[in-house]
């Protein structure tokens, strides 16, 4: 192994609930065979923007019995099924393990929307008395970690990251943080988001952030195409189960892939745009390869922020060629599973350990005419490389958030 | 078995997933794991559907399906 392993965490478990598949598996099959999957959603019919991509075939009351379903927000739901896939994969047990020295790390940005919006039409619309009273503990932000450590018996930490589109990466940063300081054995870690309303969907409109693509959902998110024109805004959630590599080694456990590296920086430059010059984004990209111990042109495979919007893809196309040079073969699995804003972080980590476990870079999605201002090696076929050792995965969030990991082969 | 314990009984099952099985007269909400939360979302949904005027502070976690029909029908519901 070259790869320096000095406070190092292995990926023992990954569940991803996405657009591209209600479990890993056929999520990690959708991304590689490059198929889009934003499609118009009847839940936003009549609105400027009437496409998403929402997570198929989602039964949330087969999944987590009819008597628990209706008290959690989607986001939630979403979170606890990829939890328990995680967990599976991972083969830990809750019935068995020391719940005392578990955490619970999920980044989220927008709580429980869907909620919020429905209880606050039924304020205006009806009376104070018809307000749920699960309103509050269903629409909160943080009770994605609560319901998750409930569920899995979980009594260490637990506690959401909220940075807006980085905070499925800044829970994995906190959580190897958990497991390398010792006040965790096993952390879950990762991201949800659950905010397809008609609202959230105009508010992200009326900031411009998406694509406007109705003659052709399937083609509005193209990162790094010359023609994108915005962000398609998905559902989701990605949880890993994090484990010092030591940990995972005495009990056995298959290491997918291990988190070698983080950084995270802010541009303090403007609320929703990114700083132009890239120094933020790039501030957190060294500091992950530095606390890695990777050098710059070690760097194999990136699996971008990449969002399709014309501001990021081209400020992050710049970073990624200052700092990792030509090297690296880039995708963003974003065309295919379009935008999930806080959990889109954790399910690409996720996709990038999967690449380093595979061999195989993804295809970016949509990439038809790579836009002239973007020079990189970017994936517009799936393709197989056998040789991956180093991978990074970006993420940057309104607010000026910026995230890095590095990933490396088990 | 009373309407309107029919129609509660339709109530818990399609909104808050409790089985069907489970309910009699002389179980408690407790017993059927409802908590403080939950039935104040029952209340809302019994008097919603069914008419009544029945106060958040109505139904308890000791109270039964049987005593519910009664309070609903001394309300003058019937179903």
């Amino acid at each position: 192994m070259t790869t320096p392993s000095r406070g190092a965490v292995a990926i023992t478990g990954i569940g991803l609930v996405t657009a591209a598949g209600a479990d890993t598996r056929t999520s990690w099959e959708r991304v590689r065979s490059g198929r889009p999957t934003a499609a118009p959603d009847p839940q936003l019919a009549g609105l400027p923007v009437d496409f998403s991509c929402r997570v198929p075939d989602f039964d949330a009351g087969r999944l987590l019995g009819p008597g628990s379903a209706w008290r959690l927000d989607r986001f939630t739901q979403l979170a606890i099924v990829a939890a328990r896939q995680a967990l599976a994969d991972a083969g830990l047990d809750p019935e068995t393990w020391d719940g005392t020295r578990v955490g619970v790390v999920v980044g989220n940005s927008l709580g429980g929307t869907a909620t919020l919006e429905e209880q606050h039409r039924r304020f205006r619309e009806d009376a104070p008395k018809s307000v749920s009273p699960l309103m509050i503990p269903m629409g909160m932000s943080n009770m994605v970690a609560g319901h998750l450590a409930i569920d899995v018996r979980a009594h260490g930490p637990s506690m959401v990251t909220a940075t807006a589109c980085a905070s499925g990466a800044n829970a994995i940063g906190v959580a190897r943080d958990l497991l390398r300081s010792g006040t965790c054995d096993v952390v879950l870690a990762g991201g949800a988001e659950s905010a397809l309303t008609p609202a959230t969907i105009t508010g992200l409109t009326r900031m411009g952030g998406l694509s406007a693509r109705r003659d052709d959902p399937a083609g509005a998110s193209r990162p790094f195409d010359a023609a994108r024109d915005g962000f398609v805004a998905a559902e989701g959630a990605g949880i890993l189960v994090l484990e010092r590599p030591e940990d995972a080694a005495a009990r056995g456990a298959f290491v997918h892939a291990r988190v070698v590296g983080f950084g995270a920086s802010s541009d303090a430059y403007h609320a929703t745009a990114p700083d132009p010059s890239g120094a933020g984004m790039e501030r957190a990209l060294r500091a992950a390869l530095a606390d890695a111990g990777v050098g710059v042109g070690e760097v194999d495979h990136v699996n971008a922020h990449g969002t399709s919007t014309p501001l990021n893809d081209v400020t992050e196309g710049r970073v990624l060629r200052r700092v990792l040079g030509e090297r690296p073969l880039v995708t963003s699995t974003k065309g295919v599973t379009g935008h999930a804003l806080a959990a889109a972080g954790a399910i690409e980590a996720a996709f990038t350990a999967l690449a380093l476990r595979d061999g195989v870079v993804p295809a970016t999605a949509n990439l038809t005419e790579l836009d002239p201002e973007i020079d990189l090696d970017i994936a517009k076929e799936t393709t197989a490389r056998k040789d991956l050792e180093v991978a990074v995965s970006t993420s940057l969030g309104f607010g000026g958030h910026n995230a890095a990991l590095v990933l490396a082969a088990a | 078995m009373s309407a309107i314990q029919t129609q509660l009984t339709t109530l818990l099952v399609t909104h808050l997933g409790v089985p069907a099985e489970r309910i009699e007269p002389e179980i408690t909400y407790q017993d059927l794991g409802l908590d403080s939360l939950a039935l104040i979302e029952f209340t809302m949904i019994v008097n919603r559907e069914l008419g009544t005027e029945v106060g958040d502070d109505q139904l308890l976690a000791e109270t039964t399906i049987g005593e519910t029909v009664e309070l609903i029908e001394s309300q003058g519901v019937r179903a």
